[in-house]
């Protein structure tokens, strides 16, 4: 490959041409205040195209030298095909760490529809150069995510939703994405979370035969998202709860009865009764906490009395057969 | 597309002068052969693009046949597994092969003298080992392609004091025919309504060949099983498996059932994950209401279950009072509920569930 050395006029480098440009614009205020005291030292990367140039490295130092008033900036002409500019644009991004998911996402459609490049190379070759396992599911999560709305993608970098999280809702119904993204700004959910309200409700839908944006309509749902009495994470909780219960009605249902059988039994609050979670087995433990003989006794007067009551039987009950 | 077609093969090098293996070899003639020293090690650095369909043929070093690990809190069945196939070409939408063998590919120990080895040393003189080689693999499924029948059924005429059940979804019942093992071998399907068949077991015989299958048998003096395994509530799940009940009660008369099991969909959370990824169109975690078990596995809730393998139970009744219907992995509690009693205080089941008296078979 030829690499030519020389000074190029601002107004023969097409600076409107992006095509190479992967990852977004890094610290500018830094890059300013280097140029105030450097001027323009480092060469940008440009490849001839038709009458003018193209930037393959430099984006972020044009814009600020021009923005000074430079008006010739140093360069490096590489006389080498679009692919291999292509590719040096994208390592020279991941080693800046300039990409975010939306630009990894648009780099590797670059690479599919533009380039031609097989899937097979894509998930083998450039999923691990940007951090990704190489596997079909990422490599199609990260085509979804290309195809987001712009409003979303921005909406994403704008409140800085989590990789992670992104990836998460790439697969989800396309009518509830805008939903999930909102959900994801207004309550904050942990990753673990993002993923426990998509599983419900897919399962809801599944389940009832509605569409997910149905589910999500329910009233109950969004007068929780609504109520101005509760901050993020109390509207969380009673998120997750509403979907729960609506997804597991008959196991809500006696975990329930079983809580409020516990609470009739008006336990010691120095005694803990512990029931098998979410009763697979019979067994009842019971922790107690005492310090000396009188309060041991006082903790089995309490224990007989709570064996005699009618909510004591009907807790064994459900226990035995809910 | 044929069931198996296997893009390449690989083999163990001690495994080359083996008679089966050579036999495997040239069942696929046409498939590239590469040579490696180690299958197990191989194995880990197959990648996921490239496992798929590639026939693995190993002389395997370990236990070839091994007790049923069963589950944690769950009533043990002394059911022994011998694992010479690893890997199935159904493709299962609730299969725990997703998550146990994850690279996709199939295994076969060529080593089958190390099978026999191990069977005569394992047997019980008035105890009868159940072996089942259908745990890591469908036991039929592959038959057409790798003649493992012809390696295994002479051999086991010989061996006393065992019953081998080969379980499938398949209806490859042919090359059983060919031997006189109508005392040794039980054939097994597993059964579901056709609809789930057709929704969640993909590439495996429809319900009506299963059932012609398992008529071929009975008629050939061979005793059947069947496994509701796993039983999944979708809706009008009684209409469903009462017709599938029906269908097996109009074509194999009760007294020729060994047995018969009842299992519900349970999963470990990683099965579950893949379920979500790759089987999207798959409702099958929608319906029900499922809760962590203590093995971990996540299970339908106790009382719904129960309510299941009751309305399982009576049809089945109603079918043939006599078949010894057992649970799959399920716990005492459940079995109390569904039977008013444990396995062992029932005569039809007491000596399956008699531990067997073994020695080096009960090491984990």
């Amino acid at each position: 490959m030829n690499k030519i050395y020389s000074i190029l006029s601002a107004e023969q480098i097409n600076r409107a041409d992006e095509f190479f440009r992967v990852g977004s614009s890094y610290n500018s205020d830094m890059l300013r205040r280097l140029l105030d005291e450097w001027g323009v030292i480092a060469p940008l990367i440009v490849s001839r195209h038709g009458e003018s140039y193209r930037i393959v490295e430099g984006f972020d130092r044009f814009d600020c030298a021009v923005l000074h008033g430079i008006t010739e900036l140093p360069v490096i002409e590489v006389d080498t095909d679009e692919f291999s500019c292509y590719r040096f644009a994208i390592f020279n991004a991941v080693r800046q760490e300039s990409c975010d998911i939306f630009d990894i996402a648009q780099a590797l459609a670059v690479l599919s529809d533009y380039f031609l490049v097989p899937r097979q190379d894509i998930a083998t070759e450039y999923l691990p150069f940007f951090g990704f396992s190489c596997r079909d599911k990422i490599l199609d999560k990260l085509i979804t995510i290309h195809k987001f709305d712009p409003s979303q993608k921005k909406l994403c970098r704008d409140e800085c939703i989590e990789t992670d999280k992104i990836l998460l809702i790439s697969d989800i119904d396309r009518t509830i994405r805008n939903d999930m993204i909102e959900l994801m700004i207004e309550l904050r959910p942990s990753i673990n979370k993002v993923k426990q309200i998509i599983e419900l409700i897919d399962e809801i839908s599944g389940r009832e035969g509605k569409p997910p944006a149905e589910v999500l309509s329910d009233p109950l749902l969004r007068s929780i998202l609504d109520d101005e009495a509760c901050n993020a994470g109390q509207k969380l909780n009673r998120f997750r709860e509403a979907l729960y219960g609506r997804r597991n009605p008959a196991l809500s249902r006696t975990l329930e009865l079983v809580d409020r059988k516990i609470r009739q039994l008006k336990l010691d609050n120095r005694i803990k009764l512990i029931i098998p979670p979410y009763l697979e087995g019979d067994q009842l433990r019971l922790e107690a906490e005492f310090e000396n003989k009188e309060q041991l006794e006082e903790i089995a007067r309490n224990l007989l009395q709570t064996a005699g009551l009618k909510s004591f039987g009907e807790l064994l009950d459900i226990i035995k057969e809910p | 597309m044929t069931l198996f077609e296997p893009v390449k093969i690989l083999i163990e090098k001690s495994a080359l002068d083996l008679p089966y293996a050579q036999k495997l070899l040239r069942y696929f003639s046409e498939t590239p052969v590469q040579e490696v020293d180690e299958i197990q090690q191989t194995k880990k650095t197959l990648h996921d693009y490239f496992s798929k369909n590639v026939l693995l043929i190993t002389d395997y070093k370990g236990d070839i046949i091994k007790r049923c690990p069963g589950t944690r809190g769950a009533l043990c069945c002394n059911y022994y597994v011998a694992n010479i196939i690893n890997g199935c070409p159904f493709y299962c939408t609730y299969c725990i092969l997703h998550d146990y063998i994850n690279c996709g590919s199939v295994m076969i120990c060529a080593n089958t003298e190390k099978f026999f080895d191990e069977l005569r040393a394992k047997t019980r003189e008035k105890f009868l080992l159940r072996l089942g080689t259908g745990e890591l693999a469908d036991s039929l499924a592959l038959e057409p392609f790798v003649h493992l029948n012809d390696e295994l059924l002479p051999g086991l005429k010989e061996c006393k004091n065992v019953v081998l059940e080969l379980k499938t979804k398949s209806a490859f019942v042919d090359s059983i025919l060919k031997y006189d093992v109508a005392d040794k071998v039980v054939v097994g399907w597993s059964v579901n309504p056709q609809n789930i068949i057709d929704t969640d077991e993909y590439k495996s015989a429809s319900l009506k060949q299963r059932i012609e299958a398992a008529r071929i048998m009975v008629q050939n003096g061979y005793k059947v099983t069947f496994h509701f395994d796993p039983i999944i509530l979708v809706p009008d799940w009684q209409e469903q498996y009462r017709a599938v009940i029906r269908m097996l009660r109009d074509s194999i008369p009760g007294e020729q059932v060994a047995w018969l099991s009842l299992g519900g969909l349970r999963f470990t959370a990683s099965l579950r994950k893949i379920i979500q990824d790759r089987f999207k169109k798959s409702d099958i975690l929608s319906y029900g209401e499922f809760v962590p078990c203590p093995d971990g596995k996540l299970r339908y809730f106790r009382p719904v279950r129960v309510n299941m393998y009751r309305f399982m139970l009576k049809e089945i009744m109603a079918w043939n009072r006599s078949i010894p219907v057992y649970l799959c992995m399920e716990s005492q509690q459940v079995w109390k509920q569904v039977f008013g009693s444990l396995p062992l205080e029932r005569s039809a089941l007491a000596h399956v569930y008699t531990p067997y008296p073994d020695t080096d078979l009960h090491e984990e």
